[in-house]
Parts: C-alpha cells; structure tokens; sequence
C-alpha cells in the first residue's frame, strides 16, 4: 500500500474496496484511515480481511468506516458475494439518500430564490442549470423556451466543457412533429429518457441525427409549465457517453422542473407588481408634479403648461386639447408638440377616433396602440402625420357634460398604454375643471357687460361696500347719478359728505339697522358737486362671511329725482286742494248759517211786509233768485259733504263751543252704539270712559284754539263696553275768526289696542320666563334678545341686538352650528335639539334649543326663534348618574351574587354581569324583557311567587333559599333577597334580587349536620361521659351517659355549677383551681378526680378535658370527655394491693429464708445447735411457704388466663372426697377433727384433680377455722330442677362443707372469693394460707360451670357450697 | 455500768421475729422484746419501754402505721425511735414514710448479719 495506491483509488473511485489487514509497511486499518483523510470522505466502501479472530480489532475496524470485516479463515465465495453485496447495497442506499438530500435542498434553493424579489430570471435560470448539472454529474444542461410559434430556443445553459456549448447557436429541429400533441404530452409532464441513441429505435433517424448534431450520446429531459402551460424544457445531455438514468434522477429533475416553473411564475409576478409599483409612483410623481406645476396657472397658460407637461411624461409628438363648441365643431385651444405651441391646428371631431373620443363616457380613454395610420385612412391628420398612436379622452364639466377632449398623437407605437391612460385620466380631470372655468369665466364677463349696459339704460346703478376697508364700489350709472368722475375713487366718507345736511342722520341710521340685518330702503338726497340736489333711492343688504360676520353692504340705486318733483307738485296740489276745500267748506258753513237767519228774518220780513207786498217783490224776486242761487250750490255742497261724512268709515264728531254735541255722523253713533239723537246736544264728555274724563277734559279746556296731536281715549258704549279710538281734533272757526267749535275725528283703533295689550302681555310673558327667547334672520343677527337670554347668557339686550348669534357658541362648535341649528330649519317649521352654549363669561351653559321660523307668504323665512332653557345642571345630573350609573355597574359586575331587577310585570329590566352571564347572555342588556321562564334554572319546589307578594306588599324577603335544577341536570342552591324597587314617589316599580349560590354551603351543612348527627351518636352513645362547663364552670351540656352513671337529669345538671353540685365538697376547691388552670393555660389535660351520684356514690372519673374558644381565642369553657374508672380503679387498687401483698408475702418468708441462711453461713449461729436447727426449720418452712404461694399464685393466674384447662372426665364423688380427704387428713389429726363424709356417690363429669383441690382446700379452710376437735360435714346431692319449656336448667351435684367454726360475716361471704381477700389477713400466716384458695376454687367451679357460695352465722360456723353439672347420674352406695 | 439495749419486734410473722431475735441477742446481745401484732407492740411498748422498735408495716388488723401513730400518740412511748420494716424497696413506695417521724427504714428482706449495723447506724449506737 502506497501513496500511489492511494491516488488511484481516489482517482478512480472504486465502488468497493477488499483491503487485506495485514500488509507490510501499513495496515489495512491505518491505509483505511489515510483515504478517508485524503478524499475527505468519512465512509468507504471497504471490506477488511483478515486472518486474525480478534473482535476487538473487528470493532475497532467497523468504528474506524470500515464496511465489513471478514475471517480469512472462514471467509468463502458465498460469503464474499454476500458482505460485497450488502456493503454495495448500502453504498448505494447512501449514494441515493445523498442524492435526495442534494435534489432536496437544490429545491428548496429555488424556492428561496422565487421569493427574493430581487431575483432575476437569468440568474436563477443559471443557477438552476448549474446546480442540476453538479447533482446529475452529466455533461450539459439546457434550458429550452418554447416561442409562441411553437419553435424553440435555449436560453441557458450549464456545460461542463465549454465545447459542449449550445448557446447562441441556431437549432432547429426540423424532426419536431408540427402538430400539437406533443404540447399536450408535455403539458402531461411527459419525461423523455434517452440512454443511448445509438440504441432503441424509440426515436426516429432523423431525431438521432439531430442529437449527434448537436453532439448528444443520452438525455433527460422534463416539460416546464407556467401557468398550466408549457413553457419549455429542462434537459439534461450526456454528450461522450451513453448513460443510464435512473428512476431517482428523472424524478428528481421532474420535482425541480415543477418548482422551476413556479419560480418562473412567481418572479414574473415580482417583476410585474414591481413593474406597477413603478408605474403607480410615475403616477403619484404626475399627480404631485401637476399640482405643483400648475398651481400658479390659471387661463390659457394653465392649459398650454398641461398639455406640454403630458407631451413630456408620455414622451408623444402631439397633445391636442380641444373645445367642443357643438357636435360637429370643435375649437383648438391648444396643441404642443413636444414643448412647442402649435397654432392652426385643426381638430375633426366628426370623424373617428375624435368623434369615438367625444361620444365617451367620463374617464374612458380612447386608445389605438399601434395602428392608428391603417385604421384611420381617412383621418387627414393621422395619415399627414404618420401618426402610429392614438389616445383621446373626453373632457366634463361639472355637470357631466362633454365640453372639449384631449388626445395623444404618436408617430410610433406606444408602449405603456396603462400608464398613459392614467396620466390622461388625471389630466383630463384638470383640463375638464379649467376648460369649465374658463367658459363660465366668458360668460360672466358677457352678464356683466350686459348688466352694465341694462343699468345704463335704467339708470340704476348699483355699488357695494366694504367694512373693513371702507371703500365703496360703483357702477358707472351711480358715477353719473352723484357727479362724480369714474376714476376716483370712493369711499364710505365720500359718499356720506355728498349726502343732504338733512337726511344724512337718518341715512346712517338706516345703514346702521341694515348692518343689524334690516333690509335697507331709503330716499334721501344728496348733492351734486355743483351744488344740485338730486332724489335718489337706494335699496340694499348687508354682506356676511362665513361666520356671520357683517363685511359691508350692496345693493342698488336709481335716481328718482324727477319722480320726486313730480310727487311734490301733486303733493302741493292736494295740500292746496285740501286748504281750498277746507276754507270752502268753512265758508259754506257760515254761509248757511246766515242763510238760515236770513231766512227766518226774512218769513218775517215776509209776514210783516205781506201787506206791502207790491214794494218789496221786485227786490224779493231778485233776493230770492239770489238766495235760490246760493242755496242750490249750498244744498249741492251740502249734499256732497254729506255723503262724505255719512260714508266716512271714521267717526265724525262736531262740538259747539261748550263740548256739546251738535253733529255726529252715523258710523261714530255705530261705534258707541248710540242712536245719533242720543248723542246730540251731550257733552263729549258723557261718552268717555271715567278715567279719560279729566285728561279729556283738562285737553279740552286748553287752547282750543290749536289742532292737537291725535290722541287714543277710551269711549264707554251705551252696552258699557269700552271703545278705543284715536281722536283727532281741528277746532271750528268762522269768518271773524272766532272758535265756534271743534270737529273731531274719531278713529276705531279697539283691535288695534287689543293688539297692543296682547303684544304688551306677551311682551311681558317673553321678559318674566326664565327661557331664553332670541330671535334672529336668516343670516343668524339678533333682533330681539329677552330677559330669560340676559340672565343665561350674561348679555344685555343693548348688547346683543345686532350681533351674531355665533358669539353664544365655542369656536370648535361653530362647525355644527351651521348643520345643526339652521340648515335644518330649512327643512322644517320646528326643530329641537340639545347643544353647548358659551355665555359672556365664557361658561360652558348646555341648552335644550328650540327653534321655529317666521315665514312670509311665499315660504321665506323672515325671522328665526329659538328658545333656550339651561339644562346645565340635567346634563350635570345626567354625567353624575352616568358616572354612578358606571360606578353601580362596575361594583354591580365585581359581585359574585346574581343581582338583576325586574319592572311590575315581572320582566327583567337589568342585571349584573354575573347574572348574564350565568344566563349564557353576552350582554347585560340582552336580559331586557326576559322573565324567570328564560333564566337556565328551574325552582325544584313550588314557587311561592314571592315577587308578587314583594310588589303588593312593599316589604322585602330575605333568605330565600331554593334548590333549582339548571339545564344541565345539576342542582343549584341559591339563597335570595328580594326587595322591592322605588321610584321617586315612593311607590314600587319593580323588584330587585340578589342571589348567592350556596351549592357549597348546603353541600357543607349536610356534611355538619351529618357530622353533628354522628357527633350527636357518639355523644348519645358512647359510654363515657361528656360534660361541656362554661367558663364559669356551669353545665351546658351533659351526654346520656353521665345521666346513666349519676342518676340525674339534665334538667337537675344544665346550669348548675359543676363544682358545687357534683364534686365531693373536699375536693371543689382543687378541682375547681384545675379548672381556672385549665382555662388560663390549658393544663391538666388529662386528670382523675370523683364525681358524686345522685345517690352519693362516689364514682372515679378519668378526664380529657379541651379548652373551648370562641373566634377571638377566649376561653368560653370547657368540654371534657370521661371515663368512669371506678371499676378500674378499684381493680387497679385491688391489684396494687394484691401486688403490695404478694410482694410481701414473698419477701416474707424470703426475709426468714436470707437471714436463717445469713446467720448460719455467717457462723452466728452453729447449725448443729438448737438455735441452729431452729433457724433452720424456720428458713424451711419459708421455702414452703413460698413454694405453695408461687404455686397458688400461678394456678390462679393460670385459671384466669385460661391457660389451665380442665380435663374433665367421669367422676365418681367418692374418689373425689376420698382424694381431698386423703391430703387433710394429717391436718385433721392434728386438730383433732373429725370429718364426716356421705354415704352416697354420684357421677359427674369434670376434671376430678381439680376438684380433689377445691374440695381439699375448702377442708382445710374448715379445719383452720373450727375449734379443736370439731367436725366437718361433707355432703353430695344432687339436684335435678324439674325441666320444663321455660327453664334450660340442667342437673347438678351439690357440694357442701359445713364446719363449727367463728363463721364469716356477710360483708365477707362474698369477698373472701377473692384474691388474698380473707376475713382477716392474719389468719394467712397463722393458719398457713396464702389468701389465694378460695379464690382458685371459684376459678375452678366457674371453670366447670357451677357456682360456689357461702353461708355462715358468726360464732356458729360456715357452710361452704359448689355445684358441679352432671351428666348422667350413676347412684351407688360408698362407706368413708 | 452498761446498760444492755433492749429492742422490741413487731411483726406477725414468727419466723421473722425468731430470727431476729436470734441475730440481736448473737450479734449484738442486746435484749430483745417480742410482739406478734400491733396493738400487742403497743401495749408492750408502754410497759416494757424499749430502747427501739422494729416495727413491721404490713400486718393484720392493726398494720404498722396505725401501731406507729398510736405510738408516737402516747407520751411515755413518743420519743422511743422506731425502725420501719417493710418490703416496699421503690422510692415511691416509701415516699410517704418521709413525713413521719421515724428513725429510719430497713427493707426486707435483710441479711441478719447486717441487720445489727444497720441498727446502729439508724439510731447511731455504738
């Protein structure tokens, strides 16, 4: 193994290698290693051989890459086939996981570069190329574009010799079919595999051809799509060699084909939205560069700089806007090519494309791209021009009327047709919008000529005035009107100097109220620089900004001077005329007068010169011809005055020089309702109200002479109603010149003072309610401001008349006054609204307006009323109850309780968050109208309907507590207040509730009181005492036990003190200081004291005592649990004291046994003496002593336990007697006592030792305790109880033992069954008993099923008893 | 002249008492008084006026603390010192024997060797 070796492997890349281990200079392993470190590739396919069984060398070889290793010894072909197949196998399996993990991220890199807007087609067609290349390690890779007319060419290419390069080259594949299949095979995804094409006949010679030509020896090749359509090919050419393409390779070029094509698609769509993006800024630069541009334009200029600016943009030979003056004419008003201005150029709009252009709708672009010249050969323009291009878009006005177009020529074929028609669209808007203005501009200028002209010929001019700059402007005819030279200049000055001296106060004053909003109307006169005066009339208004601001006046003027002369004249004529008729008919009057004297002088002239009748009737005739004359021109005159007063619709009043009456026409006498008789010869006086009497009367009395001023008096009707006239008065005078009179004309003015009164009361009305009254004109000047507005607003009526009702509003209000306050007014008569006013101080004021308006006949609005009431505090009152209205919802929502509150029909009105929410609700406000039917529960039990009972009654209920079944099948406990809702009044309106889910709390009382009841149980049940004291030790509670063990009642026990009442009176005080320890410091948990019974038992209690507290942690008593130990402690007693005396009766004879054997192991005494020998009988005795004691002891302790069992048998009572004779005879002797025994024996069945025992201890006992030389009756029977069906008694043997001894007294008889329970304890020494027999006989007999007992009389002896079952009775005769 | 001291034995039991007896009078040749109950102590202790008792506790009838308080009850036998025999050997046991005024206390059982020393010490005799 060398370098060289190692080289060739690298150069050639075997697919395995079979490397022998054992090599001299390297091993296998380490030349493994070498070319791993030298092609960088960490596995190699290589097989180790070797022939040393070493498995840690095999390891080692398998960690270090290699692939197998093999046992030279045990290798053979199979094997070898086997392990270079496996290892071929996995290569390969790598080589194609590689091969995926390379197509796998040459797709992904396709599919990062689609989403990099900044890729470029080339580049990625490039890379894509190459990097399929490096991955199918093939000679060339191609890109081939299919073309439109299905021809083709490659458009990229990666090669791995350049001298394999397509690109550039013509190819032509004349073999490719010429119809469409093959399109739909590809657009199938139809791979092409070519292994070899020089072998198969899949492909035709002519192809085969073709490929050699373009020196390709095997292919791969895969359709692209786009769009669902074929957009070419991915190729992949092997050009020396033939090769196989596998399955993996074709797939994978498949998968990046398909990405491919979606790259494509998506960087076409990049590059299109960027494309737009671009164009849509082109635009936005037009729109921002027209305004900017055209900004200071305005008229022809303005066009010619628009249509030069689009020649620019859209880069076109001509821009054409035109005027369309009708449907066939056209007028151009200006052309630009390029940044010229061309003059005459003529525009057709008859025929296409213009006429194509006139006839479009608004923002519709007419564009012929490229072919303008052959589809317009008639069009001169475009054939003379060789226009290519054509665009033109209609130009509207404002009222969507075509007023003129715009159009683009172009000599060539314009490309970006969308951003040219956006430009045009926005420029047309512009050009429609001037061309508009400037149309309407020319017709203003021709009013305005033919305004001047009309005035001219009218001599009415017209002027207007500015406030602010106090210059006036004139018309021509107002030039002339005043006199003054055209070119000077007027000002508000110069027009008041050329105003009359007289009339120039009034005229301010008018032009101040026209300033107020008047309607200004006036004649006055002026004069004329020459000194002329002239009569003009002048009507006008005042001028108002936006704001309702007062900017000056116009209006117009005529010259009325003539008119007014004319008016003079006729004027002087009817006064000349009235003074004419005056003094005629004064004159006729006196002339009538003396007529009438005349007259009478005459008839009696007449009477007395009837006897001369011949000298005066040439004189008379003449006289009466006279007189006829005069009298026929008075009656005419009469006649026609007459008529004049009778028909006057005024009333006509004469007086003599007394106030009477001496005329009156009819309407006056109809105005009083008198008759004219009635009124005639009274006083003027007479008819007048009382109260006018005196003023009437003082005017009547002075200076008569003078005609007065009309006056208004009150006339009192003959019906006593009241008469309101205007009385003018002339006086009478004749032709001396004496007052003979006065005429008075009295006027009816009663409807007009009814007027007035209503006028004067509403007056007051307006000036005492406390609204605010205003009245303003159209424009929004106050014309009357009451006393309500003085005190809201804080402005007099002085100061407020006249101004603008905008000074009531704030500046950012002013906005709305506008289209809230009067543009509805417009609409309607009335109107209301709410809105925020400013007062003079500036405060806020919140006002209710209401507005109405006066109209005139024909509907204009005169004046507008509105009427305010300050309604500041409601809307302060409606923020505070917003605010707690909030705040009430806000602590309303934080409740965990249900609340909610229904009207009187018991529907829901409201609820809490909490409410709705548990009613699946997703607002409060969806709870409207809803009832109980609707909430998701249902009351378990009856419902008692406490909302009614709520509402009748006005109380509420608390604590309601109900189960109710919610849908879901759970059950709920909710408690409940309801009470009932009031209104302002007091009266109910509805009902408020509030719930708590207590599920848990029940849910927790049922558990207390289960836990009360099982305490109650044990309590009542237990069987110890339970006493619980208070903290001054009172009972408050005793348990049935301690009624059991002491007898009493509760009701003796409850209340009383525990220490006093049931603690032995030596012991209350101690036990009661336990107590006060027990509180203070919880001591003494466990303690043992008596109680006494209620029969003066004294019973030992054992206590556990626990400290009660209450929440604070004060001690509030006691409750303590106790165990009555009497037994126990009797027992506990009884055991100390039968521990106190076993221990002594143990040491007892072991004190003898130590000191005997002290004395004599000591050598004190000699054992061998008498004293020796005694203490040695002494220490012997005490071993007895103690061996039976021991012995007595266990048999007891054993019969207890029941460790001793009685082996029972059959017994004959002889051989029992015979055998506890046997043990006590030698006592017997010694005591000299006899014993007598029965004759008769009987069967029983027990444990015949045991009774051996008994009975022998029972005899001993009896010969211990009788006198010398007693004796001791022994006796058998037995005793069979009669059976019948009430007892279950079974037959029995008595035993009895009856001595002659000091008896037992009956407080023993039953104690001395006890352990070491003897009458009296020195008898155990004495008589050597150890105290225990009696109690092991019992044992013994209990043990067997009878009973022992004793009977006694002191100093008479005692009889002792047991019985012993028996089962069957065998009777026989026995001596002793 | 020395006096012999003469000690009186209360105890029922008879064996107790003989050996006793026999160790005072072999070790100590003092003379010794015998009684077998408590109300027979008594009356010898009144006649015979020993120089000590030695008192048993646990005897019937009349145990040895209702012979002791009879004794101390009487002033002609209040100041004769007597020694408790008793088989109560815990503390506990003979607590209540520390508020009497006894000499002393000797429990059983006793070797009779010691039982002299033990005397003596109690009463401080030589």
């Amino acid at each position: 193994m060398c370098i060289r070796d190692r080289i060739w492997c690298q150069d050639h890349s075997p697919d395995i290698l079979l490397v022998d281990y054992l090599l001299p200079g390297i091993n296998g392993l380490e030349f493994l290693l070498q070319l791993q470190k030298q092609t960088g590739h960490e596995r190699i396919s290589c097989i180790i051989i070797t022939g040393q069984e070493n498995q840690e060398l095999a390891i080692e070889l398998l960690k270090s890459g290699a692939e197998d290793v093999l046992d030279k010894n045990r290798i053979t072909s199979e094997g070898l086939n086997r392990a270079i197949a496996n290892v071929l196998q996995r290569s390969f399996l790598l080589r194609q996981q590689e091969f995926q993990r390379q197509g796998r991220s040459l797709i992904e890199a396709i599919t990062v570069h689609s989403t990099d807007k900044s890729s470029e087609l080339a580049e990625i067609f490039q890379y894509t190329v190459d990097q399929i290349r490096k991955l199918l390690q093939c000679d060339r890779v191609v890109l081939y574009q299919f073309q439109p007319d299905n021809s083709g060419k490659i458009i990229t290419e990666s090669v791995i010799d350049p001298t394999f390069s397509l690109l550039g080259k013509d190819i032509q594949d004349n073999c490719f079919a010429q119809n469409e299949e093959w399109k739909e095979q590809y657009r199938q995804g139809k791979i092409t595999i070519i292994e070899d094409i020089l072998v198969g006949s899949h492909h035709s010679s002519c192809y085969q051809q073709f490929l050699e030509q373009i020196q390709v020896r095997a292919k791969l090749s895969v359709p692209t799509l786009q769009n669902g359509q074929v957009w070419g090919l991915i190729i992949a050419h092997q050009c020396s060699n033939p090769r196989s393409w596998s399955k993996a390779e074709a797939e994978l070029l498949k998968q990046i084909a398909i990405q491919f094509g979606l790259t494509i698609q998506t960087v076409l769509l990049h590059q299109q939205a960027k494309k737009e993006r671009e164009e849509r800024q082109k635009i936005e630069n037009v729109i921002s560069n027209i305004s900017t541009v055209l900004v200071t334009k305005i008229g022809e200029d303005f066009l010619q700089v628009l249509v030069k600016y689009v020649c620019r943009i859209l880069t076109v030979d001509y821009v054409c806007l035109a005027e369309i003056i009708s449907l066939e004419k056209a007028k151009t008003v200006v052309v630009s090519d390029q940044q010229q201005i061309i003059d005459n150029f003529e525009i057709n709009i008859t025929d296409p494309p213009c006429s194509e252009v006139v006839k479009a709708k608004p923002n519709t672009v007419v564009f012929y791209q490229n072919n303008a010249q052959q589809l317009f050969p008639e069009h001169k323009l475009i054939q003379s021009g060789n226009i290519q291009a054509f665009l033109g878009i209609p130009l509207f006005n404002s009222s969507q009327e075509a007023i003129g177009i715009l159009t683009v020529l172009h000599r060539y074929p314009l490309e970006n047709s969308r951003l040219a028609e956006e430009i045009l669209r926005i420029v047309a808007s512009r050009a429609g919008a001037e061309l508009e203005r400037q149309q309407i501009e020319a017709k203003l200028r021709e009013s305005e000529a033919d305004l001047l002209e009309a005035q001219e010929i009218t001599h009415v001019g017209h002027w207007k005035w500015n406030k602010l700059t106090n210059e006036v402007w004139w018309s021509p005819e107002i030039y002339r009107i005043f006199d003054v030279c055209p070119t000077q200049k007027i000002t508000f000055s110069c027009f008041v100097n050329q105003i009359h001296p007289s009339d120039k106060d009034r005229v301010l004053q008018d032009i101040e109220a026209a300033l107020q909003g008047e309607k200004y109307s006036n004649i006055y006169r002026i004069c004329q620089s020459d000194g002329k005066i002239r009569f003009i009339q002048s009507n006008g208004q005042a001028i108002f900004d936006a704001q309702y601001n007062v900017v000056g006046m116009k209006g117009a003027t005529i010259d009325i001077t003539d008119l007014k002369k004319t008016q003079i004249e006729l004027e002087a004529l009817n006064v000349g005329l009235e003074e004419r008729v005056k003094e005629r008919t004064a004159e006729l009057t006196s002339v009538y007068r003396r007529l009438q004297n005349e007259l009478e002088e005459r008839q009696q002239i007449e009477l007395e010169k009837q006897n001369s009748e011949k000298f005066y009737s040439v004189y008379l005739e003449e006289e009466l011809l006279e007189r006829k004359r005069i009298e026929q021109a008075l009656s005419e005159s009469e006649i026609r005055y007459r008529r004049i007063v009778e028909t006057s619709s005024e009333g006509i009043w004469q007086l003599d020089q007394d106030n009477k009456t001496v005329f009156v026409n009819p309407r006056m006498a109809e105005m009083l309702g008198y008759s004219v008789e009635e009124i005639l010869g009274k006083s003027f006086l007479n008819f007048l109200l009382e109260t006018d009497k005196k003023s009437v009367d003082d005017l009547l009395g002075q200076l008569q002479t003078l005609i007065r001023q009309p006056y208004d008096i009150q006339f009192c009707r003959k019906d006593g109603s009241i008469l309101w006239g205007m009385v003018s008065t002339r006086p009478i005078i004749d032709e001396s010149g004496q007052y003979c009179g006065r005429l008075k004309m009295v006027m009816d003015i009663s409807d007009r003072k009814k007027a007035e009164e209503i006028l004067k009361f509403q007056s007051q009305i307006l000036n005492e309610i406390h609204d605010a009254v205003i009245t303003t004109n159209v424009q929004g000047i106050i014309q009357t401001w009451n006393h309500g507005a003085e005190e809201l607003y804080e402005y007099t009526a002085e100061e407020m008349i006249g101004q603008s009702v905008s000074i009531l509003y704030f500046a950012e209000d002013l906005q709305k006054m506008q289209t809230l306050v009067f543009d509805p007014l417009m609409k309607q008569e009335r109107y209301q609204l709410e809105l925020r006013n400013k007062s003079k101080s500036g405060r806020e004021i919140y006002v209710r307006l209401r507005l109405s308006t006066i109209r005139d006949e024909e509907g204009n609005i005169l004046s507008i009323i509105g009427c305010s009431n300050n309604i500041s505090d409601r809307k302060q009152y409606e923020q505070d109850l917003l605010e707690s209205t909030q705040f009430l919802e806000t602590v309303l929502d934080s409740f965990p309780l249900l609340v909610a509150w229904k009207d009187l029909n018991l529907n829901y009105i409201g609820c809490n968050q909490t409410f709705a929410k548990a009613c699946n609700l997703f607002s409060v406000s969806a709870i409207r109208g809803k009832n109980d039917e609707n909430v998701p529960w249902i009351p378990l039990e009856k419902n008692t309907n406490h909302d009614r009972q709520i509402i009748q009654s006005g109380k509420a209920e608390l604590g309601i507590i109900q189960q109710y079944l919610q849908y879901d099948g759970s059950i709920v406990w909710l408690e409940t207040n309801k009470v009932p809702l009031r209104g302002f009044d007091g009266r109910v309106i509805g009902v408020l509730e509030t719930s708590q889910d207590i599920t848990s709390r029940k849910q927790n009382e049922g558990i207390v009181k289960e836990f009360n009841r099982r305490w109650r149980s044990v309590l009542d049940n237990i069987q110890m005492i339970v006493v619980e004291l208070d903290h001054n030790g009172n009972v408050e509670y005793i348990n049935p036990f301690f009624e059991k063990i002491s007898q009493f009642t509760p009701e003796e026990v409850i209340g009383q003190n525990w220490f006093s009442h049931f603690i032995p009176s030596d012991l209350y005080s101690s036990i009661e200081s336990v107590f006060q320890e027990v509180l203070k410091d919880n001591t003494h948990e466990y303690y043992v004291n008596p109680i006494v019974t209620k029969s003066g038992e004294k019973r030992i209690i054992a206590w556990r005592t626990c400290v009660l507290k209450d929440n604070t942690g004060e001690a509030i008593g006691v409750i303590s649990i106790g165990e009555d130990i009497t037994e126990q402690s009797r027992l506990e007693r009884m055991k100390s004291e039968f521990v106190s005396i076993v221990s002594h009766e143990l040491k007892t004879p072991l004190t003898a046994m130590q000191a005997s054997l002290s004395l004599l192991h000591e050598k004190i005494i000699d054992p061998v003496s008498e004293e020796g020998e005694e203490i040695i009988d002494i220490a012997a005795d005490g071993v007895e002593r103690l061996v039976r004691l021991v012995d007595d002891i266990l048999d007891l302790e054993r019969l207890r336990s029941g460790k001793l069992t009685m082996e029972k048998k059959h017994c004959h009572t002889q051989n029992i007697i015979a055998g506890a004779i046997a043990q006590t005879k030698e006592l017997a002797k010694r005591a000299d006592t006899k014993i007598k025994v029965p004759d008769q024996s009987f069967s029983c069945y027990a444990d015949c030792d045991r009774l051996i025992q008994v009975l022998t201890n029972l005899i001993s006992n009896a010969i211990k305790f009788s006198p010398y030389q007693s004796t001791i009756q022994l006796s058998v029977e037995n005793k069979n109880p009669p059976s019948n069906q009430e007892s279950n008694a079974k037959p029995y043997l008595l035993f009895s033992i009856r001595d002659q001894g000091r008896g037992i007294p009956a407080q023993n008889l039953h104690s001395i069954f006890e352990r070491f329970q003897q009458v009296d304890a020195s008898d155990s020494r004495e008589k050597g008993g150890t105290g225990l027999g009696l109690a092991i006989c019992r044992d013994i007999i209990e043990q067997h099923g009878g009973k022992i007992w004793a009977e006694s009389v002191l100093k008479q002896g005692s009889t002792f008893f047991f019985t012993i079952p028996i089962h069957s009775t065998e009777v026989t005769n026995g001596d002793n | 002249m020395v006096t012999t001291k003469r000690v009186l034995i209360v105890d029922d039991d008879i064996g107790i008492r003989r050996i006793v007896q026999l160790t005072l009078q072999a070790l100590a040749k003092w003379d010794v008084l015998l009684a077998s109950s408590g109300s027979e102590g008594v009356a010898i202790a009144e006649t015979e006026l020993p120089d000590a008792i030695l008192l048993d506790v646990m005897m019937p009838g009349m145990d040895g603390m209702e012979t002791f308080v009879k004794i101390q009850a009487n002033p002609i036998t209040k100041a004769i010192p007597i020694i408790l025999l008793t088989a109560k050997t815990k503390v506990n046991e003979q607590k209540h024997f520390n508020n009497i005024a006894i000499a002393g206390v000797i429990t059983k059982p006793f070797k009779a060797p010691q039982l002299v020393d033990q005397i003596r010490s109690i009463l401080n005799w030589n």
